[in-house]
């Protein structure tokens, strides 16, 4: 049987089937593809990114960050973006999860020769996952971890003074979303989770460049071009609820592969009535921690007083209204010093990890 | 049933026999004098028992007018005249699925000798259903139901309402197997609990009004030309907050029985499973993980039936839109740069490269210049529906597929007459021309 020639250049062999079109295309073709889509999705309407812009990489080792980091900088040189680039990771304490793939977020650090921001759940909240999934269980154990983590990306963005954030999450994460807040009736997050770029008032910027490009593609684009990753899923998520969505959301691929980025395009398609947008509150900073927030107390805070007055899962109802007395012997997240957007240099020098050492590592 | 059954039960319906009630002996105001039940046969694609005859007995038991029709007659070009609403456009038409661009092929009239050796509706039901990928032919099946729920509805002289007997265990199926098909931009007025409904060949100015319909046989091939007046007619949906189990429990109650399963999602026509799951269809996919969803979170359905309920329709007034603003297909109206939406996210050429040497040669069975193409006009999630799947190796190229009668009809009406584009350059035009 003859060999089957590239659906796009007609020249090559063809050597991969893609999943989100089921063409059949050499590799060079895929490569330029995929870079392509991400392109478009970069420069679409209005563009994502400013000339000059700071932006951090939300880098945790895995297949999406190690891609996304990689693309961006190849990106950004041959379409000359100006763009300083970084990457800044989040230790949530998870062992056997989080620290091996911190490794892996080094090596890239020393590949792109990017500067690495590390924060951690430990210095920043005195608690690691370990420790929270001991206490509240496992189940609702995710929300602990997104209220954290938010906040820990933009406190790091803020200390490395960035003006964005860009994250590796997918076509497959956004589909997942949009149908699990269907299911939970999250009608506020339903309708911003599709946008590609998402700022409110006085925070930072969050972009996602993968938000049309197929997770199967992402690990393809990383196995085509050699790129080194750690791939386990977070030992807490099969029991969460976003479990449901991902198991449905496979089955329906396995049906139609354009299923994901259909519901992608329903979601972009949503309006909510009037009166339900009227009725989401208003922001305004946490009186603790000034950190963002829609209440007295931002959800971060709220939930650390519940840990830690040693509740389970009734830490996830602490009350966000006329509760700022903190307990005494409670710990308190630090206050968020906020740069505001277009400071390029920071006037007090900022701990980056040095390149030094990771290289060193690799050496020996 | 449950439906109508309580619909009955309760008074709702009269006897069109003109009575009024007796409000000092309890009883209860009509809301509507008479109700024709009007009932839709698959059988012909779904290989179930044939029901046309039983439910006719049905409704005629319960003193209800009846009107039945089978799904192949949405292919049949003289379906309209049967029902009083003659077609401005009796051809049909024809479409290459392995296009991607879905180049439309006229058809000759019924009336014309030409006609003679079409295949008739069912095979033209049968050969689109075939010639779709599996996961595309329920969506296919149910607007086709829709259609001729549409058409019956505004063939029956004096009908205010449609009613439809949904449950709110469908409507949250719909609203998700909605949402993974892409038809977000219609689910809000899908999901409506009461909406108007759009006339068939919708054009108030120019189309004659409805003939009046002898309901007592399924269809009268010689309806009486008796003008009424144009109608609005409402679909509403009454069973909108009960769930399907709790419609299941009432039929058993009250003894009545039904047929729970409509087979659209036939696992003969072949597909991907998903994932050894036994199920080829998102709308059955969907129907199996929201019950079992429901059963260890029990707020499944009304939690996704509150999210759908806050969700408003984006685009211009949804009422009677006109043909040049509605998907031909699902007759909703039309969404904006769907086919762009598509290209842009995922690009199937890459610009810059050379075309293969067997597309330099042209290829006369793949000639369609000059062609209309359908691909334009449909909204996204339609658009998907037709998109060929590129496993697929069953549809021949170039092989015409029939469309619904409606679908020639919508078609025909954005067409701009020659006679219309000369008017609109005719400054332009030099003489001689």
């Amino acid at each position: 049987m003859p060999p089957t020639p590239c659906s796009l250049c007609h020249s090559a062999r063809a050597l991969v089937k893609r999943p989100k079109t089921g063409q059949q295309v050499c590799k060079d073709c895929f490569f330029e593809v995929f870079e392509t889509e991400v392109h478009n999705t970069i420069v679409d309407g209005a563009g994502i990114f400013k000339r000059g812009e700071r932006v951090a990489i939300g880098a945790s080792g895995g297949k999406d960050s190690t891609v996304l980091a990689h693309v961006l900088c190849l990106l950004n040189q041959r379409y000359d973006y100006g763009l300083d680039l970084f990457l800044l990771s989040i230790d949530e304490g998870i062992t056997g999860y989080r620290d091996d793939s911190l490794e892996t977020v080094k090596q890239n650090q020393v590949e792109y020769g990017l500067p690495l921001k590390i924060l951690s759940y430990e210095d920043l909240y005195g608690w690691t996952m370990d420790r929270i999934v001991a206490q509240v269980g496992k189940r609702n154990n995710c929300t602990f971890c997104g209220v954290f983590r938010r906040q820990a990306l933009d406190r790091g963005a803020a200390q490395l003074s960035v003006d964005h954030i860009v994250t590796g999450h997918n076509a497959d994460d956004i589909a997942e979303t949009v149908l699990m807040n269907i299911m939970r009736g999250d009608v506020a997050r339903l309708s911003r989770c599709t946008a590609v770029t998402t700022q409110s008032e006085d925070t930072i910027k969050r972009s996602k460049p993968f938000k049309y490009a197929y997770e199967k593609e992402i690990v393809m684009y990383a196995y085509f071009k050699k790129l080194t990753y750690f791939s386990t899923e977070c030992i807490y998520a099969p029991d969460a609820y976003r479990g449901h969505a991902r198991v449905f959301l496979k089955d329906l691929e396995a049906i139609r592969p354009s299923a994901i980025i259909d519901i992608i395009h329903s979601g972009e398609s949503f309006v909510l009535e009037q009166s339900v947008q009227k009725g989401m509150k208003a922001m305004q900073t946490c009186l603790r921690c000034g950190y963002m927030s829609s209440n007295d107390l931002c959800k971060a805070c709220a939930l650390l007083q519940g840990l830690e007055a040693g509740l389970d899962r009734s830490a996830l109802r602490q009350g966000q209204e006329n509760n700022l007395t903190v307990p005494e012997g409670h710990r308190t997240i630090p206050k968020f010093e906020r740069i505001t957007s277009g400071a390029s240099t920071p006037t007090t020098p900022i701990a980056l990890e040095s390149i030094e050492k990771p290289l060193k590592a690799i050496a020996m | 049933m449950a439906m109508l059954d309580m619909l009955l039960q309760h008074g709702y319906v009269g006897k069109g026999d003109g009575k009024t009630a007796d409000l000092t002996k309890g009883e209860r105001e009509v809301l509507w004098d008479r109700g024709t039940v009007v009932y839709v046969e698959f059988a012909g694609v779904t290989g179930m028992e044939d029901r046309m005859g039983a439910m006719k007995t049905l409704a005629e038991e319960k003193g209800l007018r009846f009107v039945g029709l089978r799904a192949e007659e949405a292919f049949d070009s003289t379906l309209g005249q049967k029902l009083g609403r003659p077609s401005a456009s009796p051809g049909g038409i024809a479409v290459d699925l392995s296009n991607p661009s879905l180049p439309l092929l006229d058809l000759p009239s019924a009336s014309s000798p030409a006609s003679a050796s079409a295949p008739d509706p069912l095979l033209r039901l049968q050969t689109l259903l075939a010639s779709l990928p599996a996961p595309s032919r329920p969506a296919l099946l149910a607007h086709i139901l829709s259609h001729l729920l549409n058409l019956a509805a505004y063939s029956i002289p004096n009908v205010s309402h449609l009613l439809l007997g949904e449950t709110s265990t469908r409507e949250a199926q719909r609203v998700v197997s909605g949402t993974a098909l892409g038809r977000g931009w219609a689910l809000p007025l899908e999901l409506a609990s009461a909406t108007p409904l759009l006339a068939p060949n919708t054009d108030s100015a120019s189309d004659p009004p409805p003939t009046t319909l002898d309901v007592s046989a399924p269809i009268n091939p010689a309806p009486a030309p008796i003008p009424a007046a144009p109608q609005s007619i409402t679909r509403l949906k009454p069973m909108k907050d009960v769930t399907l189990k709790e419609a299941a429990l009432y039929c058993h109650l009250r003894g009545i029985p039904t047929v729970n399963h409509r087979k659209w999602t036939s696992e003969a026509g072949g597909g991907s499973d998903a994932r050894g799951k036994g199920v080829h269809t998102i709308e059955s996919l969907t129907e199996a993980f929201i019950a079992g969803l429901d059963v260890t979170h029990p707020a499944t359905v009304s939690t996704i039936n509150k999210t759908g309920d806050k969700l408003v329709f984006n685009g211009d007034s949804p009422s009677l839109p006109g043909p040049e603003n509605c998907c031909p297909v699902c007759q909703t109206p039309a969404e904006p740069s769907a086919q762009a939406w598509k290209s842009r996210t995922a690009l199937t050429s890459l610009p810059g490269r050379t075309k293969s040497i067997e597309s330099a040669v042209p290829d006369s069975t793949d000639d369609h210049s000059g062609s209309v193409e359908l691909a334009p006009m449909l909204c996204y999630s339609c658009l998907t529906t037709f998109t060929p799947s590129s496993t697929r190796k069953g549809t021949d190229k170039g092989q015409p597929a029939y469309l619904p009668q409606w679908v020639a009809e919508s078609v025909r009406k954005r067409e701009v007459p020659r006679e219309e584009m000369r008017a609109g350059i005719s400054g332009f035009l030099l003489d001689g021309e």
